[in-house]
């Protein structure tokens, strides 16, 4: 699409596009603030709705549901201490004691402000740094991409709940069922156990759905939820005084931010967590201790969740390699509206990249504005009691499900994969490296297929030759290794030894 | 890990449940191995569609004996432990009766219309969650409110989800 890069943000500025950007938003706020709804869910079930919807529409709405639900999150983590989406969850810790002091505004507002300026900041370095990342990318072979698969697997499995052997297990079992339906190589059918249907493999939005959706709902008949009672709010706008105060605090956790979220298989979570654990170290003076209210408790982690979003989307658009669980949705998405992720998308469909970085900004203001605006009346959506709000997820589950190929057999799927979703749950499985695993199952297997064809008896030699890889093999064993207690060990003793020898040497 | 004077090799709960769940995935991990190897044709292993199963198969096979041997050897360690806390466990029952109501919906939707179904499911759904979560028991005229409530709610989220679907987006429900 040969056009300037002013015409392409004014075809996002459109009015129409705008207003889906905003009801995007909106309803990513609302999914944000209930507990139990989760970005990934939403996005999952709009990809089936939008498929009617031109791919920039479909976008525009994706994306406005993403950051909203962002925003979102952290006001239950504030005013019923339940993070909306794990990526609030360091929010919580200093949010919730201010909520209980009568501060729940001074919270909700210092957390929009930081949300949007994370979002400002991982929007400056997506652009500044996506265009050198893909000439980086378009260097990467067969050998890389296999490799690269294989590292976002296990940088997922390390950093989610449970054990690293769960998660590797997750994301193996993510492999296998990228690998229902034809080869793509030989054409052989594999496991579709004579059925018509899964010839053309598993839909990967029903899975989604199942896995997030029914999942969830099937958790919440088992649990007991404890009553939900949100806080009384106060004063919402913080002053330019605060705000001034802590800009460093928040430029300083975004570009974390921004560098986690670019970690394939690394996301929100993290971000937050990492953002919320560098402001204890670096801010000597909170406004109050940590984890009894301070101020920097609540910015650190919301400015670096949002400019996670940013980093998010460099691996995504470059490689065709998710950054974490939302963005393996949105390469479906991609496939779904005919596009083919990876290096080539960017050099064919540029006008894509400055799309996205003008939703993400609309998004941005409008959560600002709205966010500050409605924060009593969003406060009290956070207490509807789950036993009204799971059965509609259930419905929405089932429209979503169906509306993609008019079809019961991916109504059947989501089901089955919501029991799935429900066991690896309740056995302490984490869902993260399974759906990392279905994305990246066929970039593992084709890649590697063709590195040993284009190796021929010299596959090893080959890959040791090429130093990209040899970089990721080196980081593909250190992200095994960090898990690994023994190995903990053995670093800090090597480092000790190290460092004494430095010592001895400034001696002598 | 509890220690029971005389047994100190026992395993607690989720020991045994890990134990448990590795050896699944054990099985699991040969089936798709043997699965895998009837996929070979005439061609390499390497370059036949046989090759990512296997070597997925064989992962799958040793993180398992790993996840089914680690409780063992912990349990059979002499080191202090700290105190296992175990998670709260869900009730298998009412997960169970939720899942043959969910089940139950879009196997009915075919045979008895979107509308009347979800309607249906919404209600029945609503009051069995609501049911699970009460603490103590209501007066009659307390559940009859109840009831009417959840039927209300139901009706108005059924047809507000026909209209803005079906009607509004055209998107087609089942």
């Amino acid at each position: 699409m040969d056009q300037s890069i002013g015409d392409i943000i004014l075809m996002g500025l459109h009015w129409d596009t705008m207003l889906l950007v905003f009801l995007g938003s909106v309803g990513g706020m609302l999914i944000g603030i209930l507990p139990g709804l989760t970005a990934t869910m939403g996005i999952a079930l709009l990809v089936s709705l939008t498929y009617g919807l031109s791919v920039v529409n479909a976008f525009a709405i994706m994306i406005g549901l993403w950051i909203g639900s962002i925003f979102g999150a952290s006001r239950s983590a504030i005013l019923i201490n339940i993070p909306g989406t794990p990526a609030s969850i360091a929010t919580s810790f200093d949010g919730y004691p201010l909520s209980k002091e009568g501060h729940a505004g001074h919270a909700i507002g210092l957390a929009t402000v930081a949300s949007f300026a994370g979002n400002l900041i991982g929007v400056v370095v997506l652009a500044i740094a996506i265009f050198p990342m893909l000439e980086f990318a378009l260097r990467f072979g067969s050998f890389e991409f296999f490799l690269l698969a294989f590292v976002g697997l296990t940088m997922i499995s390390s950093i989610s709940p449970g054990s690293f052997i769960k998660g590797l297990l997750s994301g193996s079992l993510g492999f296998l069922v990228a690998m229902v339906g034809i080869d793509p190589m030989t054409g052989v059918l594999r496991f579709t156990y004579g059925s018509v249907s899964l010839t053309t493999g598993v839909s990967f939005i029903p899975v989604m759905i199942g896995l997030f959706g029914i999942s969830e709902v099937l958790i919440s008949i088992g649990e007991k939820y404890p009553k939900l009672i949100a806080e009384k709010i106060g004063r919402v706008i913080p002053s330019f005084s605060t705000i001034k105060k802590h800009s460093w605090l928040m430029a300083e956790t975004g570009l974390l931010g921004t560098i986690i979220g670019a970690l394939p298989g690394v996301g929100g979570e993290v971000a937050c967590l990492m953002g919320y654990d560098y402001a204890k170290r670096r801010v000597k003076h909170p406004t109050r201790p940590f984890g009894k209210g301070a101020d920097e408790g609540i910015i650190a982690p919301e400015t670096a969740n949002n400019a996670a979003i940013g980093g998010a989307i460099i691996p995504m658009l470059t490689l065709g390699i998710p950054g974490d669980a939302v963005t393996a949705v949105l390469l479906g998405a991609f496939i779904i509206h005919g596009m083919q992720p990876g290096p080539l998308l960017l050099v064919y469909h540029k006008e894509f990249f400055y799309l996205i970085i003008t939703f993400i900004f609309l998004a941005g203001i409008f959560m600002l504005v709205f966010g500050l605006s409605t924060v009593r009346l969003l406060s009290k959506i956070s207490v509807i009691p789950e036993y009204i709000l799971m059965p509609i997820i259930v419905v929405l589950c089932v429209i979503g499900s169906f509306a993609l190929q008019c079809s019961f057999a991916d109504v059947h799927i989501a089901f089955a994969f919501g029991i799935l979703g429900y066991l690896l749950r309740r056995f302490g499985f984490p869902l993260g490296p399974l759906v990392i695993g279905i994305i990246l199952g066929p970039i593992a297997d084709s890649n590697l297929r063709r590195s040993v064809m284009l190796g021929g008896g010299n596959f090893f030699t080959e890959l040791l030759g090429r130093p990209i890889s040899v970089v990721l093999l080196i980081v593909l064993i250190l992200s095994i290794l960090s898990t690994s207690a023994k190995s903990k060990k053995l670093f800090r003793k090597a480092w000790s030894l190290f460092k004494g020898i430095k010592v001895y040497l400034r001696k002598e | 890990m509890k220690r029971v004077e005389g047994q100190e090799y026992q395993m607690d709960k989720k020991q045994k449940r890990e134990v448990g769940v590795g050896t699944v995935f054990l099985a699991f991990g040969v089936y798709i191995f043997y699965e895998a190897l009837t996929l070979r044709g005439k061609e390499s292993l390497a370059h036949s569609g046989a090759f990512f199963p296997l070597i997925i198969g064989s992962i799958i096979i040793l993180l398992s004996i790993v996840l089914t041997i680690k409780p063992i050897g912990q349990a059979l360690s002499r080191a202090k432990k700290a105190p296992v806390v175990e998670e709260p466990t869900q009730s298998l029952w009412k997960v169970g009766i939720g899942l043959i109501i969910l089940i139950a919906y879009p196997i009915l939707v075919p045979h008895t219309g979107f509308l009347l179904t979800t309607f249906s499911f919404l209600a029945v759904l609503m009051y069995f969650m609501k049911r699970l979560r009460r603490e103590e028991k209501l007066r009659l005229s307390a559940q009859v409110k109840e009831i009417v409530l959840i039927l209300f709610i139901s009706f108005v989220v059924a047809f507000f989800v026909k209209i803005l679907f079906e009607d509004l987006f055209r998107i087609p429900l089942p």
